[in-house]
């Protein structure tokens, strides 16, 4: 049950994003462009509300460059390597609850296993999780979470979307993360416990952890992209079908070299025979 | 069931040792006759060994990369597929000035990838075909720190050699990024695809500005 001692930050942190999204609302839905071709591409993205999207983009973007991405340089900078894997391990552990009731809801006992086994070591041997013994030992960790689960039990993915600082999602993935935030039991703990500000503390340092791992990548993508904004929607809908299917491959994604039946239509065999209309 | 550490650290022992000598003795001449893993195989460890460290200049990494590309994957195909439903709007010239700007890109985008590797490995595990005389071939790349990396190679056989077409880490298409983002550079331009050379020409201008030689 929600205590309304919660109120505090998450209201506050609520109406920012409410006023963030409708200033964002504001610029309405995309309209589908009139060439066939660019119709076409349009419908493959499910991406219906472009506009708004961007706009959050923007706004996510501007309070990375304000707060998260200076805090992932000072964490990165002023910590030794050793206290930033130790945080990383840390809140690795304390996911892992999460992590096994996804793994057994998804049917993946041997993955339900591996997850029950490295916390009962990393929580004892390596000390609450800092020491990932687990993975010393062979045993490599994996995530897994509620969007996840609800697309291996047949739910699609639905339209893009661009949550307040949660960033790229969509209907079943933001679903998936609701679910989470009450059914996690160190939450549910924290509320209990009327300590809900461990809740947040804990969601910014997650935060700062994968943005200070991914310092130099997110960077790097930034800076050699054409269209920022898409290059992060489309690496995030791969890696999220990476994830979804636990890393036994992709093969449904359009790649070079295979033909599908439309472009077999709409394109000449040889490319020298292609003229610009 | 997960298998006990003492029998994975045995099979990496032996994955580590079989790497190890499959590095030092694989012929040269893979590249052209072998299997398809023969191929991936001796493709990344030419990668690591040329690109990776910081032991080379910034262009010197570019200028090796796109060497490597030109060579070792079909940039034609990889350049149609980019392209998508606007390669039938694209004349032979602009599909010819296209490709060689797409090349330094792509050569940019991935040097600065490699820059951060050191000290990395890599394992072929197994293939499959991959549909439409492609074969898929996957691998994952071992860290010095941190979990093991998948990696995927789409290949196929072009003139009895072998030619890569695209290039997967953990699940992550560059190809397939950069045809999403090209669609919409053309989408949102007046100019069609002439709008994304000429974005394309911006764009190497920058990084080659931005690279130092030293």
């Amino acid at each position: 049950m929600i205590r309304t001692s919660q109120s505090g930050v998450f209201t506050k942190l609520g109406l920012v994003a409410l006023l963030a999204f409708s200033a964002a609302g504001l610029s309405g839905c995309a309209s589908a462009p009139k060439d066939p071709a660019a119709k076409a591409e349009f419908e493959r993205e499910n991406d219906p509300i472009e506009p708004f999207n961007r706009a959050m983009f923007a706004f996510n973007k501007q309070m990375d460059g304000m707060f998260l991405r200076p805090a992932a340089v000072i964490y990165k900078e002023a910590l030794p390597g050793v206290v930033q894997d130790g945080i990383h391990n840390f809140l690795a552990n304390l996911r892992s609850p999460v992590v096994l009731a996804n793994d057994l809801l998804q049917g993946e006992m041997d993955r339900a296993g591996n997850t029950a086994g490295r916390f009962a070591i990393n929580t004892t041997v390596g000390v609450l999780g800092v020491w990932d013994a687990a993975a010393y030992m062979g045993v490599e960790g994996h995530s897994e979470d509620f969007g996840q689960t609800f697309a291996v039990w047949g739910a699609g993915e639905g339209f893009y979307i661009v949550l307040p600082f949660l960033g790229p999602s969509n209907p079943r993935d933001a679903l998936g993360l609701l679910t989470e935030w009450y059914v996690d039991p160190v939450n549910i703990i924290a509320r209990n416990e009327d300590v809900e500000e461990l809740i947040l503390v804990r969601s910014v340092v997650t935060g700062v952890d994968f943005r200070a791992r991914n310092l130099e990548t997110i960077d790097e993508i930034e800076r050699t992209s054409l269209d920022y904004y898409v290059a992060i929607r489309s690496l995030y809908r791969q890696r999220r079908m990476e994830e979804i299917s636990n890393g036994r491959g992709t093969s449904d994604q359009p790649a070079p070299g295979i033909s599908y039946e439309r472009e077999k239509q709409e394109k000449p065999k040889d490319p020298s025979s292609a003229r610009a209309q | 069931m997960t298998p006990s550490p003492v029998l994975l650290r045995k099979f990496r022992a032996l994955g580590a040792a079989l790497l190890f000598s499959a590095l030092f003795t694989w012929p040269t001449g893979a590249m052209q006759t072998g299997s398809a893993m023969g191929f991936v195989k001796d493709l990344s460890s030419t990668v690591l060994n040329q690109l990776t460290g910081t032991d080379i200049s910034d262009s010197e990494r570019v200028k090796r990369l796109r060497k490597l590309l030109v060579n070792h994957f079909d940039v034609p195909v990889v350049g149609k597929f980019v392209l998508g439903v606007y390669w039938r709007r694209t004349s032979k010239q602009q599909f010819d000035q296209f490709l060689k700007l797409y090349e330094i890109y792509v050569a940019h985008n991935y040097a600065g990838l490699f820059k951060k590797y050191h000290g990395e490995t890599i394992d072929i595990l197994r293939e499959q075909p991959g549909g439409d005389d492609t074969t898929q071939v996957f691998g994952r790349i071992n860290q010095v720190s941190g979990p093991p990396i998948a990696l995927e190679m789409r290949v196929h056989k072009k003139d009895g050699t072998f030619k890569a077409l695209d290039l997967k880490i953990e699940g992550v298409s560059m190809p397939l990024t950069h045809r999403k983002q090209f669609a919409s550079v053309i989408g949102r331009s007046s100019n069609g695809v002439q709008g994304l050379i000429d974005a394309l020409e911006k764009a190497t201008s920058r990084f080659e500005a931005e690279t130092p030689s030293q």
